[in-house]
C-alpha cells in the first residue's frame, strides 16, 4: 500500500500527518504545545479531561484533539479566544473539586493541574472555586504508596494503567458522575484485588492523588530532586530507571519509570520502591578484618596489605591455582571485566566463575552447540510486537521478570498473540494461556520430545528451513522415530490432546518463540533441556527471523554481561576460549603479561568442591552469596570455613561474608557508574546517583587497586576508560562506547563503531554456521522421590524478593509485604499430611533440613513442593542437590526429594 | 458454597459470556432480591469478569442492589412530568413521613425509598410504585392513604 | 411446501382468524403500563368476575396496549359480534357490570362512552378496510378519529397500537405484518432497500434526526473488515434497536413495544438484511417490565413462525436477536454507551469518531435505530418512498410521535405530520392547558431539550425548526408547563437529573453539571447575586462547547433555553426573592385565611415538620421559616383557606 500523505492546517501553518494520527499526535510532532490532563502516549487515547480542546473548522464544538482522527486538509486553530476560555473553565471545575492545598502537597511543582492552574486561571478566580468536594470514605494505604481521594481528579489514568500496560484488573471507575472514584470495588484495598505493588498507576497520576510513600521523607520539594538515569539492579531486564533523589539528604525518594525504553511505562514493585538498602544501616562503610573472630575496622590499606601478602604466600606456596575468584552478576560490565583481568592476568589463573554457573550455564553450552552463541536470540520488544505465539517453558515470567511478564500478559490481552504454558506450577500466565502442561519437575525433554515427535509424524516440520539452514536432522528424526509419544507423555504427566494441540500450535504458527528460564536450566540435563528447546525452533523454522527464536531469561540484572567479559573459567571476555593459542597471545599482548594459564579453571560448584578438599586455599568473591544460593548448603559452610583465605567484597555482611578474613565494602547501583548487559544483550548504562557514604570504594577502584599490587600498572580515570579497554578485546562488544550507549543502549554482537547493534541473532546464518540437532534422549533427575522422600521439590522466586534477599530484605515496604518464606504444597499432599496454610513444616532432604510455613494450593502439581531460595532462615538451598550436569557443570536446583513433617 | 448461592442455571442462559454481564447481574437480583457478594464472587470467577470491573459496572447502574430489599419499596418518580405534576413535593413529604432519605432503608427493614427517572406512565403523574405497583395521580390525601394502607396492612399480619 | 407458500399461508389463516374475532363478542381492554397504573388490571378482574356472574361465556378478552388517550384510562371496549367496538373511558371497577349490563343488552351508557371505531382502517396497503354496519342505538357517538384529540393526528407509527392484541401474531399479520420483510427479503437487494430508506427521508426518530438510510449505507459500505495477506473476512455487522426510552416525560417507545412489538422486529430484520448483520440486540430499559414480556413473547412468535432464525423465507439470510436489557442507567440511551452496555460494560460513552456505523459493538460496523424509526421502516417499503415522503414538511419527513404530557388536558400519544404546529398540537390535540390555569411553555427533548414560550408557539415541528429556537425534537417527549410551573425550577430539575445520569467520565459535564445546579439551587433558595448568570451562561456555554457525548453536550439547554426566553423569571429569583409560580421553598409564603378557615385544625395534623401553629380554639398559623412547602396543608385544607403569597 503506498504511503498516504494527510496534511492539514494548523494556525495556518501545513502540517503533515500519518494515517491514523490523531490530532494530538500531529500537532504535538510539529511541536506546538496543547495542554492535557488525561492523556498519556503509551495509553489508548479516553478524552477524559477536554483540556485539549482546539477548534477544527466545520465542527461545531470544539474538539478533544486526544481523541479526534485527523481529517485531511481540516483547518485547525490550537489556541484562540473560545479555546482558552474553555480550558480555563474546566481547569476551573477540577480545581472547585480539589483540595487548593499546593502549598502542602507532594506534587507542588510538579503537578499537571498546578501548571496548567498557573497558565489559565486568573487570581481573581480562585475566591470563585468553591462548592461542595466529592467525598469518599475510602482510604488506600499500603506498604509503597498513598491514595488520597480528595486530590483525585479522576482523569482514569491510573485504572487505564492498570487495565492496558500491567493488566492486573485491579482497579476500576467506580460509581457514576460526580461521585465516580478509581477503586478496586468491594471495599477491597489494592492488595486483596491482587495489586502488585508495580506502582505504575502511581507514576501515571498527574497529581497529588497517588503518591509513593517515600516521596513524604524528602526534605526537598519535588520540584528540586536531582533526577538520574540508571539500569534497574533487578533481574535481567534491565530496566531503565529515574532515580529521584533529595539534594539535602544525599538519598532517594522516589523511582520513576524512564518511558523511553525497553520498560516504557512499567517497572516492577523491586524496581521502583526496592531501592531503601541502598541507605540501610547494615551497609558495610570500611574495610573489615576477622581479628580473633570479630570483625574490626581498618583502613583500605591495611586490607590491601593483607590480601596482598596472604595470596602472594599461597601463589609462592601451591601456585596461583590454588586461589579461585567469584565475579559478580550483579556487577558492572567493567567490574567484571577487572576481576577476570586480575585472575587471569595478575594472579595467573582461570579459576574464575560466578553463579551464571546456577542459572544459565547450561543455556550457554546447549545453545552454543546448536547455534554458535549463547544468548537470547531475540529482544523483547520483538516476542511481545512479533510472535504469533509465545511457548514459555521453565519460566515463572511474571513474577521473575515481571516486565517482560506484563508484556506477554499486553500482547495476549490484544489479541496479538497465543501462549502455551508448561510450568510444574499453575502461574499467573496459565490463566492467560491457551494451553497449559503441568509437567512433572525434570521431565521436560520428553515433554519437548513428544511435542517434536508429533511435529515430524504430522509433517508440521519447515522442510525448507531445515534443508538450508540446519545439520543432523536425519539423527534426530531417527531417535524420534524410535520413542513412543505416549510412554513420552506418561514421563511428563501430562495430557497427550495437550501436547498435540500445543505443538500443533506452535510448529503452523508463522511467527513462534520459545521462551524460558530456570525450570530449563537447573537440571542435570539441562544441556539437553536447552539441546531440546533448539531442536524444536529449528525444526519450526523459528529462528532467525522477527518474533521466534529461543529466549532464555536471564536471571541478574547482570549475568548476561559477567558471562560477555569473561567472568567463565573456559573464556576471556567475548566468549575467546582460554585454550586457543591465538587467544592466549592476543590476551598477553594487550595485557602486558609474560603468561597466561591455558587450561580452563574450575567451575562455581567444583570451587567448593575442591576448597573442601583444601585444594583452594584463597578465595576472592565479589558480590555473591554462595552460603545461600549454592546447593548443598551445608556442604558449601564447611568448604568455606577450610578455605585459609576468604576475602569478601559486598554491601553487608552476608551470610556469605561471615566467613571472610576480610570484608571489602562495595558500592551500590546507584553510587557509582558502569553498564549491565540485559538479558537481550542490551548494554546500558548505570549512572552514579549519590554521594557514596563512609569511605565505601567503587568496585572498580577496588579491582584498580588490586591489580595494580599484583603487577598490572593500569590506571583508569573512569569505568568509560574500561569499557574502551574492553571494546578493543571484545569482538562482540567492539562498538560499544559510552558515547554510543547514552541513550537506549546497543545490543551486541557490535563489532564495530559503525555497527548497529542486533536485535536478532542467527538471522541469515547461525554463529556457528549450520544449526545443529541434537538427538536428545530422555534421562531422570539425579534424585527421584522414593518411600523415604516422598515429595519433589523444586524452587524459584517471588515477585517480591530477589536472589538471596540482601537487598529486598532490607526493604521495608517489601519486608511488611513478604516477611517470611510461605512454601507451596498441593492441597491433596497437604490433606495427607494434616497440613493447613500458616502451619509451620519441617522440610528435609538427604541434605539437609529446614523450617518453613505453607502455603495449602492446587496450583501446584501433587507431589511437589516449591520454595524460594530468597530467606535464610528457610534456606532452600540445604536441601537441594547439588549433582551437576556433565556439560555446564549447572547443579539440579529444580528437583530433589524431600519429606515433609508437621512440626 | 451455600448452595442457595448457585448461580449456573442463569450463567448457562447466557452462554458464561461475559459480555451478557448486565443480564446476568440483572437475572441474578431478581432470583435473589439483591446481589449477594458470594454470587457476584461465584459469577466473577465463572465468567472471568474481575471483581473490580464488576463493580465499576453494578455502582453504574441505578438498578443493581447491594443490599436486600425492604418489605416496602416505594418508589417516587421524579420524571418531568411527575416534576411539574409535584413529584418534588411528594418526594419531600414521604421523606419528611417515614423520616427516611430517598435511596435509605429504615431501621427496622419495612421501608425503602428510592427515585426514578421515569417509569413512563407520564400521563398519570405523579407517580409512585410500591412494590411493582404503579399509583398514579398522587397527592398528600393519596399518599396518606397509601402509606396508612401500609400500617393497616402491617397490624394485620 | 417451500417457505413462501408457507407465508402467504399463515398470513391467509391469520386474516382468517381475525375475521372470525369480529363475528364474535368481544371486550378489550387497554392494558399497557399506564392503563394498568390507572386501574385496567382491577377492571379487568371485574369484567371476569361479571360475565361469570352473567353466565356470558362466549366473549373473548382481549388486552391490548395503550391507544394513547392516557387521560382516559382505564378504556374498556366493547364489541358485539359485527358491530362496531365501543370504547368505555375512566371506567371504574364499580361500573363495569352496568357497563356491560347495558351494552349486552342492547342499550349503552352513554356518559362513560369515549367513542367508537366504526372502521377497520389499514395504514399498510395490504389488506381491505371495512366499514361496520352501525347499528341505531349507536348513532351519534363519536367516532375515534373524529376525537378532537385524533382529528389532526396521523398514526402510521402508532398504527396498531392499542387496535390490535400484542400477544397475539395474527393480529399483527391480518394487518400487513412481515408483509415488508417478505418483500425486503425476496424481491429486493440491500442497495435497493437502502436506496428506498433514503430517498423516503426518513430521519433518526432517536434526537438527533440522522438521516436512516445515509447510515445504514455506512455500515453497509464497511463491508470489508481487514484484508490480511492471505484472507478477505468478511465482517460481521449488528443491528440495535435502541429501547432505551430515558428521556423523562416520553413513553412513545414504551407504548408502541407494549402495543405492537413484532413491527419492531420486522423493522430490525429489515434493517439487519440491508447493511448484512446477521445479529441484533433490542436494548430496553428494564423499568419497562411490561414491554419487556410484550417483546419475548413477540420474539419467541417470530422464531416459531421462521421470520427470524436461518433461512428466513427460504433466502439465505439469517438473522437473531437477542433482548438487552439496561439496568438504569439514562446515559445509554446515548448510542456509545449504549454499545458498551451491551458488551457488559460501564455505560460511558465513546468518542466519536469512529461512529458505530464503522465500528461499534466489539468494533464491528453497527447501526442502531430508534424503536419508532424501525417501526417505520416496514411501512414505507410497503407504501413507498414517495408516499412517505409526501407527509411533513422540507426539512423533516414523515410524521411526528409525541408524549403530550404535563398540565395538559389530553395527554397521551400523539402522531402527527411533521410541520403541525405546536399550538394545534398542544391546544387542538391536547384541549390546552388542564384546569382553569395560563399556558406558559411547553418543553420538549427531554433534558437534553429546552422551553419554548407561548409567543413562539406557533412553531410547526420539525429538526431545524425546533432547533432554531434553543430546543430539540428529541425522541418526543413534550410537557405542557402553566403558570404554576416556575422556569428556574424546571432548569434546576433538569440539571438535577442529568447531574445524577452523568456518567462521570469527561470534566465539564461530571464537574460542570454539578456546578451549574450549585448556582441555580443559589438562586431558587434566593442566595444569588445577579452576577451569577453571567457565569451560569459562560459554564453552559463551555459544557455544551466541550463535552465528551450528547448527553453532555446538549445538558445546559435547558438552562440556556429558559434563560433565553424566561430571564424576566432569573432575576425576580434574584433580585426580588420571589417565585412567580410559587414553587421555590422559601420564595413564597403560605398564608391562612381567616376568613375562610373553620379552624378544623387539618393543616396541623398534615403537617410533617410542625410548622403549623395554633389550636382550634385560637386559630393557626404557620410558621414559614420551619416549612418544606411540602404544600400537604394547601391540598388538605377543606375550605381552600390556605393561600400562597409571594
Amino acid at each position: 500500500m503506498s504511503e498516504e500523505k494527510i496534511s492539514i492546517i494548523v494556525d495556518g501553518q501545513k502540517i503533515l500527518c500519518k494515517k491514523d494520527d490523531t490530532y494530538l499526535s500531529a500537532i504535538t510532532r510539529a511541536g506546538i504545545e496543547i495542554p492535557t490532563l488525561c492523556h498519556m502516549e503509551e495509553l489508548k487515547p479516553s478524552g477524559a479531561c477536554r483540556i485539549c480542546v482546539i477548534e477544527v473548522e466545520g465542527a461545531p464544538n470544539l474538539v478533544a484533539a486526544c481523541v479526534t482522527p485527523v481529517r485531511p486538509n481540516a483547518v485547525v486553530t490550537t489556541y484562540n479566544e473560545r479555546i482558552h476560555r474553555a480550558r480555563q473553565t474546566n481547569i476551573e471545575l477540577l480545581l472547585r473539586s480539589h483540595p487548593l492545598n499546593c502549598i502542602v502537597c507532594n506534587k507542588n511543582g510538579v503537578c499537571t493541574l498546578q501548571k496548567l492552574a498557573y497558565q489559565y486561571v486568573p487570581k481573581s478566580r480562585l475566591s470563585k472555586l468553591e462548592g461542595k468536594k466529592p467525598t469518599t470514605d475510602l482510604v488506600e494505604v499500603n506498604e509503597f504508596f498513598v491514595l488520597n481521594y480528595s486530590a483525585c481528579i479522576r482523569c482514569q489514568l491510573c485504572v487505564r494503567v492498570t487495565d492496558e500496560i500491567q493488566v492486573c484488573n485491579v482497579l476500576s471507575m467506580q460509581d457514576r458522575g460526580f461521585d465516580i472514584y478509581p477503586s478496586a470495588g468491594f471495599g477491597r484495598s489494592f492488595e486483596e484485588a491482587g495489586c502488585v505493588a508495580c506502582g505504575n498507576c502511581v507514576e501515571v497520576c498527574p497529581v497529588g492523588a497517588l503518591v509513593s510513600k517515600s516521596i513524604k521523607t524528602t526534605k526537598s520539594r519535588s520540584y528540586e530532586l536531582k533526577k538520574t538515569v540508571t539500569t534497574c539492579t533487578y533481574c535481567g531486564v534491565g530496566c531503565q530507571l529515574e532515580l529521584l533523589v533529595d539534594p539535602k539528604q544525599n538519598r532517594i525518594v522516589d523511582v520513576q519509570s524512564h518511558r523511553d525504553s525497553i520498560n516504557g511505562l512499567s517497572l516492577c514493585v523491586k524496581g521502583r520502591y526496592g531501592w531503601e538498602y541502598v541507605h540501610h544501616h547494615d551497609r558495610v562503610n570500611t574495610p573489615l578484618i576477622k581479628k580473633n573472630g570479630n570483625f574490626v575496622e581498618v583502613s583500605w590499606e591495611e586490607a590491601f596489605d593483607l590480601i596482598e601478602k596472604r595470596f602472594k604466600e599461597i601463589i609462592s606456596e601451591t601456585g596461583p591455582d590454588s586461589l579461585a575468584f567469584l565475579t559478580s552478576a550483579k556487577c558492572t560490565n567493567e567490574e567484571n571485566y577487572l576481576m577476570q583481568k586480575l585472575s587471569r592476568a595478575a594472579i595467573g589463573t582461570n579459576n574464575v566463575d560466578h553463579c551464571a554457573r546456577l542459572c544459565h550455564a547450561s543455556t550457554v553450552t546447549g545453545l552454543v552447540k546448536a547455534f554458535g552463541s549463547g544468548a537470547m536470540t531475540n529482544s523483547v520488544s520483538d516476542l511481545t510486537n512479533n510472535a504469533e505465539v509465545i511457548f514459555i517453558i521453565g519460566s515463572n515470567t511474571t513474577e521473575a521478570h515481571p516486565v517482560i511478564g506484563i508484556k506477554i500478559k499486553q500482547a495476549v490481552r490484544k489479541g496479538k498473540t497465543k501462549l502455551i504454558v508448561a510450568d510444574p506450577r499453575r502461574i499467573e500466565l496459565a490463566d492467560y494461556a491457551e494451553i497449559y502442561m503441568s509437567q512433572r519437575p525434570g521431565s521436560d525433554v520428553a515433554l519437548i520430545n513428544a511435542m517434536i515427535k508429533y511435529i515430524i509424524d504430522e509433517e508440521l516440520y519447515d522442510k525448507e528451513f531445515i534443508e538450508n539452514r540446519t545439520e543432523d536432522f536425519e539423527k534426530l528424526k531417527e531417535k524420534i522415530s524410535k520413542i513412543d509419544f505416549s510412554s513420552l507423555c506418561k514421563i511428563a504427566n501430562v495430557d497427550e490432546e495437550d501436547v498435540k494441540k500445543a505443538a500443533s500450535l506452535y510448529a503452523t504458527a508463522k511467527t513462534a518463540a520459545i521462551v524460558y528460564a530456570m525450570g530449563i536450566t537447573q537440571h542435570t540435563t539441562g544441556t539437553d533441556n536447552v539441546l531440546s528447546l533448539a531442536n524444536l525452533a529449528m525444526l519450526t523454522g523459528n529462528v532467525g527471523k522477527p518474533g521466534t527464536g529461543v529466549n532464555p531469561l536471564r536471571g541478574q540484572n547482570n549475568v548476561q554481561g559477567a558471562c560477555d567479559l569473561g567472568g567463565l573459567p573456559d573464556v576471556f571476555p567475548g566468549y575467546q576460549k582460554v585454550t586457543d593459542e591465538k587467544n592466549i597471545k592476543k590476551f598477553k599482548e594487550f595485557w602486558g603479561v609474560d603468561k597466561l594459564d591455558d587450561k580452563a579453571g574450575l567451575t562455581v560448584v567444583e570451587i567448593m568442591n575442591e576448597a573442601h578438599k583444601g585444594n583452594i586455599r584463597g578465595i576472592y568473591i565479589m558480590g555473591e552469596n554462595p552460603v545461600i544460593s549454592d546447593p548443598n548448603i551445608n556442604h558449601v559452610r564447611e568448604a568455606l570455613e577450610k578455605v585459609e583465605f576468604l576475602v569478601v567484597q559486598d554491601l553487608f555482611i552476608t551470610e556469605t561474608a561471615k566467613y571472610a578474613d576480610v570484608i571489602l565494602p562495595g558500592q551500590s547501583f546507584a553510587e557509582k557508574d558502569g553498564t549491565y548487559t540485559n538479558t537481550e544483550r542490551r548494554v546500558q548504562r548505570v549512572r552514579k546517583a549519590i554521594e557514596t557514604d563512609g569511605s565505601r570504594l567503587p568496585d572498580w577502584k577496588i579491582l584498580e587497586i588490586m591489580l595494580n599490587r599484583f603487577g598490572i600498572e593500569k590506571h583508569y580515570n573512569s569505568p568509560s576508560e574500561i569499557m574502551d579497554e574492553i571494546a578493543q578485546v571484545t569482538p562482540i562488544y567492539g562498538g560499544i562506547s559510552y558515547k554510543r550507549v547514552e541513550n537506549g543502549g546497543l545490543q551486541w554482537p557490535c563489532p564495530s563503531d559503525d555497527h548497529p547493534g542486533t536485535p536478532i541473532l542467527h538471522k541469515d546464518k547461525f554463529s556457528r554456521g549450520k544449526g545443529k540437532f541434537h538427538a536428545i534422549d530422555y534421562l531422570d533427575p539425579d534424585e527421584l522421590p522414593d518411600d523415604e522422600y516422598p515429595l519433589i521439590l523444586t524452587t524459584g522466586r517471588n515477585l517480591f524478593h530477589f536472589h538471596t534477599g540482601e537487598m529486598t530484605r532490607r526493604v521495608e515496604g517489601i519486608h511488611q509485604r513478604k516477611p517470611i518464606e510461605r512454601s507451596e504444597i498441593n492441597v491433596k499432599d497437604a490433606k495427607r499430611l494434616g497440613i493447613k496454610t500458616g502451619d509451620k513444616v519441617i522440610i528435609e532432604s538427604r541434605r539437609g533440613k529446614l523450617l518453613t510455613e505453607v502455603k495449602v494450593t492446587d496450583k501446584i502439581k501433587e507431589g511437589v513442593v516449591f520454595m524460594t531460595f530468597h530467606f535464610k532462615e528457610s534456606a532452600a538451598n540445604l536441601l537441594t542437590n547439588d549433582a551437576l550436569d556433565p556439560l555446564a557443570k549447572i547443579p539440579e536446583l529444580k528437583v530433589c526429594a524431600v519429606k515433609v513433617t508437621k512440626e | 458454597m451455600n448452595a442457595d448461592f448457585n448461580i449456573d442455571s442463569i450463567l448457562a442462559r447466557y452462554n458464561f459470556d461475559s459480555s451478557a454481564l448486565i443480564q446476568i447481574l440483572s437475572d441474578a437480583q431478581d432470583k435473589y432480591g439483591y446481589l449477594p457478594r458470594e454470587v457476584l464472587e461465584d459469577i466473577s470467577q465463572k465468567i472471568e469478569v474481575p471483581l473490580s470491573k464488576m463493580w465499576g459496572v453494578i455502582s453504574f447502574y441505578a438498578l443493581f442492589k447491594l443490599k436486600p430489599p425492604a418489605k416496602y419499596n416505594i418508589t417516587v418518580c421524579q420524571g418531568t412530568a411527575c416534576h411539574v405534576s409535584g413529584a418534588k413535593r411528594n418526594l419531600d413529604y414521604i421523606e419528611s413521613k417515614l423520616n427516611l432519605k430517598a435511596g435509605e432503608h429504615s431501621p427496622d427493614g419495612k421501608y425503602s425509598l428510592e427515585t426514578v427517572a421515569c417509569i413512563g406512565s407520564c400521563a398519570l403523574a405523579p407517580t409512585i410504585v410500591i412494590n411493582g405497583k404503579v399509583y398514579g395521580r398522587n397527592t398528600v390525601k393519596t399518599i396518606d392513604k397509601l402509606l396508612s394502607g401500609l400500617e393497616e396492612g402491617e397490624k394485620n399480619e | 411446501m417451500n417457505k413462501s407458500n408457507h407465508f402467504h399461508y399463515i398470513t391467509e389463516e391469520a386474516i382468517l382468524h381475525s375475521k372470525e374475532k369480529h363475528n364474535k363478542n368481544r371486550i378489550i381492554i387497554g392494558y399497557g403500563t399506564c392503563g394498568i397504573a390507572a386501574g385496567a388490571e382491577e377492571v379487568l378482574k371485574e369484567v371476569q368476575q361479571v360475565l361469570h356472574e352473567l353466565k356470558i361465556d362466549d366473549v373473548i378478552i382481549e388486552k391490548t396496549g395503550c391507544i394513547g388517550c392516557c387521560s382516559y384510562e382505564p378504556l374498556m371496549d366493547i364489541e358485539l359480534a359485527n358491530s362496531p367496538r365501543v370504547s368505555y373511558k375512566n371506567v371504574k371497577p364499580e361500573e363495569v357490570k352496568e357497563i356491560i349490563d347495558k351494552h349486552f343488552g342492547g342499550d349503552l351508557k352513554k356518559e362513560k362512552v369515549f367513542c367508537m371505531f366504526d372502521e377497520q382502517e389499514n395504514i399498510i396497503q395490504y389488506q381491505e378496510s371495512w366499514k361496520y354496519n352501525i347499528p341505531q342505538i349507536y348513532s351519534g357517538l363519536p367516532t375515534f378519529k373524529s376525537l378532537p384529540m385524533l382529528k389532526k393526528q396521523k398514526r402510521i407509527t402508532l398504527r396498531n397500537v392499542g387496535i390490535i392484541d400484542p400477544e397475539n401474531i395474527n393480529d399483527y399479520l391480518a394487518r400487513g405484518g412481515y408483509q415488508a420483510l417478505y418483500k425486503t427479503l425476496t424481491t429486493l437487494s440491500p442497495k435497493e432497500v437502502i436506496d428506498e430508506i433514503k430517498s423516503s427521508g426518513l430521519r433518526g426518530r432517536g434526537g438527533a434526526g440522522f438521516p436512516t438510510g445515509v447510515k445504514w449505507e455506512f455500515a453497509y459500505n464497511a463491508e470489508l473488515s481487514k484484508t490480511t495477506e492471505d484472507s478477505i473476512e468478511k465482517t460481521e455487522k449488528y443491528v440495535v434497536c435502541n429501547a432505551d426510552e430515558g428521556d423523562p416525560g416520553a413513553f412513545m417507545d414504551r407504548s408502541l413495544i407494549e402495543g405492537d412489538p413484532h413491527s419492531v422486529i420486522e423493522g430490525l430484520t429489515i434493517a439487519a438484511y440491508a447493511i448484512g448483520a446477521n445479529k441484533g440486540f433490542i436494548y430496553i430499559r428494564a423499568e419497562y417490565p411490561l414491554a419487556i414480556k410484550r417483546l419475548e413473547i413477540a420474539l419467541k412468535q417470530a422464531y416459531e413462525n421462521h421470520f427470524l432464525g436461518d433461512n428466513i423465507f427460504g433466502t439465505d439470510f439469517h438473522f437473531s436477536i437477542e433482548i438487552r436489557k439496561g439496568a438504569g442507567a439514562f446515559v445509554c440511551g446515548e448510542e456509545t454507551a449504549l454499545i458498551n452496555s451491551i458488551m457488559g460494560l460501564r455505560g460511558e460513552p465513546r468518542p466519536r469518531p469512529p461512529y458505530p456505523a464503522v465500528s461499534g459493538l466489539w468494533e464491528k460496523p453497527t447501526i442502531i435505530n430508534n424503536v419508532k424509526t424501525l417501526v417505520t421502516v416496514p411501512v414505507i417499503l410497503l407504501n413507498g418512498a414517495k408516499w412517505f415522503s409526501s407527509i411533513g414538511t422540507e426539512d423533516t419527513k414523515g410524521t411526528a410521535v409525541f408524549a403530550l404530557t404535563g398540565d395538559v388536558k389530553n395527554s397521551g400519544l400523539v402522531e402527527v405530520p411533521m410541520g403541525t404546529t405546536l399550538r394545534e398540537i398542544i391546544f387542538d390535540i391536547g384541549g390546552g392547558v388542564k384546569g382553569d390555569k395560563q399556558f406558559k411553555a411547553v418543553q420538549t427533548g427531554g433534558p437534553s431539550g429546552g422551553c419554548i414560550p407561548f409567543s413562539l408557539i406557533d412553531t410547526p415541528v420539525d429538526f431545524a425548526s425546533l432547533k432554531k429556537l434553543g430546543s430539540i425534537m428529541g425522541s418526543g417527549g413534550m410537557i405542557v408547563c402553566s403558570e404554576s410551573t416556575c422556569m428556574v425550577d424546571l432548569a434546576r430539575y433538569f440539571m438535577t437529573f442529568i447531574a445524577s445520569e452523568s456518567c462521570g467520565k469527561c470534566t465539564p459535564c461530571r464537574e460542570g453539571t454539578v456546578r451549574a445546579l450549585e448556582m441555580l439551587e443559589k438562586i431558587t433558595s434566593g442566595d444569588a447575586t445577579l452576577d451569577i448568570l453571567t457565569d451560569l451562561e459562560q459554564l453552559s456555554f463551555v459544557i455544551k462547547d466541550t463535552a465528551l457525548c450528547g448527553l453532555g453536550q446538549t445538558a445546559p439547554n435547558p438552562i440556556l433555553s429558559t434563560l433565553k426566553y424566561f430571564r424576566e423569571e432569573y432575576i425576580e429569583h434574584i433580585e426580588q426573592k420571589v417565585c412567580r409560580a410559587k414553587v421555590c421553598p422559601g420564595l413564597f409564603n403560605y398564608v391562612i385565611n381567616d376568613d375562610l378557615c373553620i379552624k378544623c385544625g387539618v393543616c396541623q395534623n398534615v403537617c410533617p415538620v410542625d410548622a403549623v401553629f395554633g389550636s382550634k380554639e385560637t386559630g393557626f398559623f404557620i410558621e414559614n421559616r420551619l416549612c418544606i412547602s411540602c404544600n400537604a396543608c394547601f391540598e388538605r385544607c377543606p375550605k381552600k383557606a390556605i393561600e400562597k403569597v409571594n
